[in-house]
């Protein structure tokens, strides 16, 4: 139990508490020098989620293989059952009230996805991966949840969900032609998707592609984000110093749009340092999965470090005005509890993969 | 794992680095672009905020009755504003402002909330319909202030006020709740309707906003105009309302105290007036209704506020006879030829329910009964009929039913039946609540809607209907195919009821001969029970004071012959039905028939 508990990966560990506290050093400048209403709870949230994390840590592996699909089947009932009786919120229906609980089934979807996925590829041989038939299971394995988090409609979770799968499947050995082929395919797709989407799905997309469309509404947040980044300068205007963001110019400013805080106040340079400080993260993440001996392990690691990926591209993309808006946080960054705690039991099952690098593991336990 | 296998793992993450890798790239570059290309550039704009986008308010559109004659229009107005974003120091000029407008403590506090919730981009208003002298006042001194401006607006203006007043409703200044669904309705000058028409249709009428947007010098002066995006003016609502024979009729009921009246077109669902009395002056709420006007409208006496059309619940009284006997007819317990003795008394168990005509109506057939209103008839032949079949063409008539009329606030009342009594009180149905619904008493309760809607489907030979007031927004549905003899069977009692000597609407028979007025005469109970009378027990209506007057009903269509206008009206507490309500149903056809049918026919 517990094996290579001492020799857990430092390097993440660092980063993610140096980010957690820039969050927290964000929040109380977003809240205008307070501790309330953001930065206190948040704090609350973070020492909650290191327990978990903890836990998780020091949990057997042979238990996550073993109960990965039930893990898995249980978030998917839980995602269909937000779709029955699910609490709406801005329209869309993502909450789930369990007793005192609020929880959101999406959030936990990533990575329980990932966990199932890395074990369906464990119990296979490199042979049988490469047959196209063996796509069948994976590729339902990702799309039913992809329909249902799309169906709330929450279509950032939806999009990260689908192509951290993706990734997953990439790095297991799925033949490359079948990835070319249908990216082709895929972008032949997007007219027909295009009439599937909420009025307020192409609202924001129309509004990315032409932010002049609705000055009020919803072009509102990029062209304020724009000003904000922008006026920030090589330096920046200096922590607590934003005068676009403090001017609640930009609503949302402590969840999704929190890196244009930063980005104001410490300028170009800053942003890059934080870039840096991911991409660190990021790629210790998947050097600590391309270690491992065991597929599980592997490819647990490799695809939860992506996840941490997806959730930066997306979220600075979007603030900065390169994707249209969807909703997707900075991770340990921005405000919000469920993000926090399922990034934190990300970083715990990467580091639960770290521990058992060295050994080969069973197909079944 | 196999050579081949390790080999490919290794390349596929030097794939998934390079593609993460560009995607940093990216970012990166795009971040070079925004934070050091093209700074200067957003810092100008979040400095200087040299480029200002404004909202543009939209005209409101306006209401038209059937005949093109405008019903609410509007008129301009002056208003004091605060441009913030040409006056920085908003708090210093707040005291000058106050001596020249002579605002009240009440008035500053209401702009003093205005500046923590509304942004700025939209200016703050200083005070509404600005009078000639503190119009010019302000003219004299806006010079000295920056950001102090005046701006026009239209005022929204009903010149049939008080008789229309039911029917558009009135608008105002948008609340709390109308700016967290959209903050731009503050943008001064700005109503949204508020109840009737306005409201309904309050999204046609109002328009979209535009946008201008200027470049400003530091002082906050334009400079130019860099854009224009013209507001799209509301559209005209057309009713189907002919405003003659609405005057006439709130004219006609006004001296009633509380009453209510609509006149349908029974082919198409057309309102062609809809009054409730007593009316209100909507133009109250558009100048701005102070707190002591609100409240005594509130606690005036008959409800001046509510439209007892749609939301007035009412026993319909005998009225519910001529909607049973389509049930009856096709009862084969009943039929139309069915005959019983009526002597005046019913006992059911230890109680006995009586006719309303003491000595009772002798031996009577279906035609009698609804002719003569005849208690006892119902009240022994719904109990042949049982409580289901009943209810079930009830409901076809919408007893308790909403219509679906494009107005807010439409009630639906209440169809009683063993499973409601069930639910509601525990208790099982009796006999005597099937008695009681026969007459149109007991927990039944309904809108004058619902029973002009009955009257028109049988009147139409049961074509299905849409009540509605805008022009054209009726679904309309194909009259039905062949004739119905049960219909047809009532429309000859309702003819007979009143154009016959026996008949109980004897008093609305108009003398003129293709102009034949059908109907069906009511007197109904006064059964208030309040939630706190049920509350301490109190369930039937022998239970509650009766020192209140019956309501006095009438529901009909002329012409008999060939159905086109139906009727409804009741007057509360009017006394009995058909003395109160025939002369007034007699003055109202005879209007119809002068000013819009005779017009009509000689037309076609």
């Amino acid at each position: 139990m517990f094996h290579n508990l001492t020799k857990i990966n430092k390097t993440i560990l660092l980063f993610m508490l140096s980010f957690v506290c820039l969050g927290l050093a964000l929040l109380y400048d977003a809240a205008g020098g307070n501790m309330d209403p953001w930065a206190k709870s948040q704090l609350i949230r973070f020492a909650i989620g290191l327990g978990i994390m903890a836990c998780i840590i020091i949990s057997p592996i042979k238990f996550w293989i073993k109960f990965s699909y039930s893990f898995y089947f249980i978030v998917l009932g839980l995602l269909a059952l937000v779709l029955i009786m699910g609490h709406t919120g801005m329209g869309a229906q993502r909450w789930l009230k369990l007793g005192p609980l609020q929880i959101q089934p999406s959030e936990m979807m990533r990575v329980s996805l990932i966990l199932a996925l890395a074990c369906y590829y464990h119990r296979r041989t490199h042979e049988e991966i490469q047959k196209i038939s063996a796509l069948f299971v994976p590729m339902l394995m990702i799309l039913i949840p992809t329909a249902l988090v799309a169906k709330q409609p929450d279509l950032g979770t939806a999009i990260m969900i689908f192509l951290s799968g993706i990734m997953v499947l990439f790095i297991a050995g799925v033949p490359k032609r079948v990835f070319i082929i249908s990216g082709i395919g895929l972008i032949s797709l997007i007219p027909i998707a295009w009439t599937f989407l909420h009025t307020y799905q192409k609202k924001r997309v129309l509004t990315f592609l032409n932010p002049e469309r609705d000055p009020f509404g919803a072009g509102y947040h990029i062209m304020q984000s724009k000003i904000a980044l922008g006026s920030g300068g090589l330096f920046g205007k200096g922590f607590m110093a934003g005068t676009q963001s403090h001017l609640n110019f930009l609503p949302e400013k402590q969840t999704d749009f929190i890196f244009t805080l930063f980005a104001e106040e410490f300028g170009f340079f800053g942003s890059i340092l934080l870039l840096i400080g991911y991409f660190i993260t990021i790629v210790t993440g998947i050097y600590l999965g391309y270690r491992c001996h065991s597929i599980f392990c592997r490819l647990v690691a490799i695809g939860l470090s992506c996840t941490i990926f997806l959730y930066v591209a997306i979220n600075i993309a979007m603030v900065i005005g390169l994707v249209p808006v969807v909703g997707v946080p900075l991770p340990f960054v921005s405000y919000g509890g469920t993000a926090m705690w399922t990034l934190l039991i990300t970083v715990g099952f990467i580091l639960n993969a770290d521990r058992y690098h060295d050994q080969r593991l069973e197909r079944y336990y | 794992m196999s050579v081949r296998a390790i080999e490919s793992l290794t390349s596929r993450i030097a794939t998934l680095i390079v593609v993460i890798v560009m995607v940093f790239l990216a970012l990166v570059g795009r971040l070079y672009y925004l934070q050091v290309y093209k700074s200067s550039h957003y810092l100008t704009l979040s400095d200087k905020n040299r480029i200002q986008t404004t909202p543009l308010k939209s005209e409101r559109g306006r209401i038209l009755d059937r005949n093109g004659t405008v019903i609410a229009h509007n008129q301009p107005r002056y208003h004091a504003i605060f441009d913030r974003r040409k006056n920085k120091n908003f708090s210093k000029a707040l005291a000058t402002i106050q001596t020249i407008l002579n605002l009240t403590e009440e008035e500053v506090a209401d702009i003093e909330k205005q500046v923590e919730t509304v942004p700025k981009y939209i200016p703050l208003e200083l005070k509404r319909n600005l009078s000639w002298q503190e119009l010019s006042a302000l003219e004299i001194n806006s010079f000295d202030i920056p950001g102090l401006e005046i701006l026009q607006s239209e005022e929204r203006v009903y010149p049939h006020g008080e008789s229309l007043s039911h029917v558009l409703g009135y608008v105002a200044k948008p609340n709390q709740d109308d700016l967290n669904k959209n903050i731009l309705l503050s943008v001064p000058g700005v109503v949204v309707g508020k109840s009737g028409l306005e409201k309904y249709y309050n999204e046609d009428l109002s328009g979209e906003f535009g946008t201008l947007m200027t470049e400003n010098n530091a002082r906050g002066q334009k400079i130019r105009t860099l854009s224009k995006e013209q507001a799209i003016a509301g559209q005209d609502v057309t009713l189907t309302i002919d405003l003659p024979l609405q005057n006439h009729i709130y004219e006609l009921l006004k001296p009633h105290k509380s009453a209510a009246a609509i006149v349908m077109d029974i082919k198409t669902g057309e309102i062609l007036a809809l009054v409730s009395i007593p009316g209100y002056d909507p133009n109250l709420f558009t100048k701005g209704i102070s707190f002591r006007q609100w409240q005594s409208l509130l606690k005036a006496e008959n409800n001046p506020l509510t439209n007892k059309v749609i939301s007035g619940l009412y026993s319909p009284g005998s009225l519910i006879k001529t909607f049973i006997a389509y049930a009856l007819l096709s009862e084969p317990k009943v039929g139309p030829n069915f005959t019983l003795g009526c002597d005046g008394k019913y006992p059911v168990g230890s109680h006995t329910f009586h006719c309303w005509k003491k000595i009772g109506h002798g031996q009577t057939n279906l035609l009698k009964a609804l002719m003569q209103s005849c208690d006892i008839f119902f009240y022994k032949t719904t109990q042949l009929l049982g409580i289901d079949k009943l209810i079930a063409t009830l409901s076809q008539f919408k007893m308790g039913q909403k219509t679906g009329i494009d107005l807010e606030h439409e009630k639906a009342g209440l169809l009683p039946s063993p499973k409601w009594k069930k639910q509601r009180y525990n208790q099982r149905w009796w006999p005597g609540d099937t008695i009681n619904l026969s007459i149109g008493q007991g927990a039944l309760l309904t809108t004058p809607l619902q029973w002009i809607y009955g009257i028109a489907k049988i009147a139409n030979g049961g074509q299905e209907i849409q009540p509605h007031l805008r022009k054209g927004s009726g679904e309309s549905f194909d009259p039905p195919t062949k004739k119905d003899p049960h219909l047809t069977y009532i429309q000859k009692a309702l003819d007979q009821t009143v154009n016959s000597p026996g008949g109980t609407g004897r008093r609305a028979k108009l003398d003129i001969p293709d102009f034949r007025v059908a109907g069906k005469t009511s007197t109904s109970q006064v059964r208030r029970i309040t939630m706190k009378e049920r509350q301490q027990g109190i369930r039937s209506v022998a239970e509650t004071p009766w020192h209140l007057r019956d309501n006095a009903i009438f529901t009909g269509y002329a012409p008999a012959q060939n159905p086109r206008y139906a009727l409804t009206l009741i007057v509360e507490h009017g006394g009995w039905g058909g003395r109160t309500t025939g002369p007034l149903v007699k003055n109202i056809f005879k209007y119809i028939y002068k000013h819009l049918h005779k017009k009509k026919s000689n037309v076609s």
